[in-house]
């Protein structure tokens, strides 16, 4: 053995001081994140079990009364006899969910084949900008316009009995789903090679079969990731819909009857009731709630993108796994 | 024979810099020409002015005429889809899209409709790629996990697929190992019977062995022309020779 002073320059050296201090300061900040994330679910988790366990919660409301048909059909917390119901909020929130991603998903991958694909340079330098701009818009000013502009036009155009409800939260939202879709599949679009292009134009395709057929398939892992994550934004946006759904909890599927979310409902009543009640710890179980559905889906979505790109590059039958 | 293609006074620009110089030259029917030149001879913008494949590259401009059966290719009136089908290209590099062995061939077929007989074209478009033999059984397997002298040939199979009249190569060896490129070349000799070739390579030897005829480019200016025996024992050009026998590019 050498001694250590005149080691071999391919033997490891020890690390200096500042090496360890940023690999440190890189590694927590990773763990602090990942942390938070557990954290928060711990914490809702945590104030929305007595619902299932407390027996002093159960004297008012538990999970099977909630969802019963003869209970849990009106929602009415600060009534006389409190009245708790599940359903009513799950299919207000699917249903602007809904309605917002049939609008916001096909104009925004839309807009981003036509950028990615036909616009001249000069047009994409505009669109793109302008476009993501609109993700700077605080959803309080959208849910304003949503509830004092969209609302009424669209009363008016398609003459609906009640002003406020899935159609004109749906729209709303839709302006805050349209520029995160839209940004991150033109990212996609514009990611896959020029060769794919050259590739079906030598093939005698015109620029829309270009585009359709193997611009987009090519694209589509990255597409299907932009509306994974316009999926969670219009889950999950409080303000738009607490301002334009009309907040009336109905049992309703009809986009043009008013409707509670889950989102709406916790923020507009989180701040008023009593810590430690039934009526709280139903808030943090809906908020629970709200955290699986959509961590879930999002899994689903990642799962299923990852398929995709596995099936793109070849792995998916070669390898036996995606 | 008269010519099936006839280019006359072919010039081409990349932006302001000119890569064709009055290119004239007649390509004839059921052969192969070999196009041969130092990097940057122009020999690939040239190719891809026949199948008008420069209309992609902004900042490309061509002037001159490519008569072909009494009409001007390089006009503006000509629908370039319907060319393109009919001049069927293979790149440099093979572009497998995504999706399986079968939707690559299937694919120009229905970009232009037709679905008709698709799975014995299939087969004999493989054949004639000499490729069949190596993918029969696995012809739903993703295209992109073939090998690269796989790839290609299936490129080249799935331009077969669109029964074009003429093929433009574009260096469709330049990766490929020496098994896969003898490949090509014996599948290049069965095809000339119904079509023509227009083949670049950088590899001389590969001209000398597959081509009937050979264009020698230099400069963006076609120097000489001729039957490949004369071309490479005897160059009318001093350049000619210096470039077949390694001697510069």
């Amino acid at each position: 053995m050498q001694p250590a002073a005149n080691k071999h320059p391919l033997l490891r050296k020890r690390k200096r001081a500042l090496e360890w201090l940023l690999e440190g300061t890189v590694l927590s900040s990773g763990y602090i994140v990942v942390a938070a994330l557990i954290l928060i679910f711990v914490f809702v988790g945590k104030e929305a079990v007595p619902l299932i366990t407390s027996a002093e919660v159960h004297e008012e409301v538990s999970v099977g009364s909630m969802v019963a048909p003869t209970t849990g059909q009106v929602w009415q917390p600060v009534a006389e006899v409190p009245k708790y119901a599940l359903l009513p909020l799950l299919i207000g929130t699917l249903k602007v969910t809904l309605v917002a991603l049939l609008i916001a998903l096909p104009l925004a991958v839309g807009a981003a084949i036509y950028t990615s694909e036909f616009a001249g340079r000069r047009t994409r330098e505009i669109i793109k900008p302008v476009v993501e701009l609109l993700a700077g818009i605080p959803s309080v000013v959208l849910g304003f316009f949503a509830l004092m502009v969209l609302a009424t036009w669209l009363q008016d155009s398609f003459n609906y009995r009640f002003r406020l409800n899935a159609i004109s939260a749906g729209a709303g939202l839709a302006l805050a789903v349209i520029p995160i879709v839209y940004t991150v599949a033109e990212d996609a679009l514009s990611a896959v090679p020029q060769t794919f292009r050259d590739g079906a134009l030598a093939l005698g395709a015109n620029r829309w079969q270009t585009a359709w057929r193997v611009v987009l398939p090519a694209a589509m892992p990255g597409v299907f990731a932009a509306c994974v994550l316009g999926f969670g934004r219009a889950i999950g946006e409080t303000m738009i819909v607490l301002m334009a759904s009309g907040n009336a909890a109905t049992m309703s599927w009809s986009p043009t009857d008013s409707f509670r979310s889950f989102s709406a409902t916790i923020a507009a009543e989180l701040g008023e009731v009593v810590n430690g009640s039934a009526h709280y710890h139903v808030l943090f179980f809906l908020g629970a709630l709200l955290f699986v559905i959509t961590f879930f889906l999002n899994l689903l979505g990642l799962w299923y993108v990852r398929r995709l790109r596995g099936r793109l590059e070849g792995r998916a039958r070669a390898g036996g796994k995606g | 024979m008269s010519a099936l293609i006839e280019v006359r006074g072919l010039s081409a620009w990349h932006g302001a810099r000119q890569v064709l110089h009055d290119v004239q030259l007649a390509i004839e029917e059921h052969e192969i020409l070999g196009v041969i030149g130092p990097a940057g001879a122009g020999k690939t913008t040239f190719l891809r002015s026949l199948n008008r494949m420069n209309d992609l590259d902004a900042g490309c401009r061509t002037q001159g005429v490519i008569a072909y059966q009494g009409i001007d290719l390089a006009d503006r009136a000509i629908d370039t889809a319907a060319l393109r089908r009919r001049f069927g290209m293979v790149f440099a590099v093979p572009v497998p899209l995504p999706g399986s062995i079968r939707q690559n061939l299937a694919l120009g077929p229905a970009l232009g409709g037709s679905k008709s007989g698709l799975e014995g074209r299939i087969e004999s478009t493989l054949r004639a790629a000499c490729l069949w033999d190596e993918v029969k059984d696995r012809l739903d397997m993703s295209a992109p996990s073939l090998s690269g002298g796989q790839q290609q040939r299936l490129c080249l199979a799935r331009a077969l697929m669109l029964e074009p009249e003429v093929l433009l190569l574009d260096e469709p060896c330049s990766g490929l190992d020496p098994i896969s490129t003898s490949r090509i070349e014996d599948a290049l000799q069965e095809l000339k019977s119904h079509l023509t070739v227009v083949l670049v390579t950088n590899n001389v030897m590969q001209a000398s062995r597959a081509s009937d005829r050979v264009a020698f480019f230099n400069g963006g200016r076609l120097v000489e022309c001729g039957a490949t025996k004369q071309i490479f024992i005897n160059p009318r050009e001093k350049e000619t020779h210096d470039y077949i026998s390694g001697r510069f590019g």
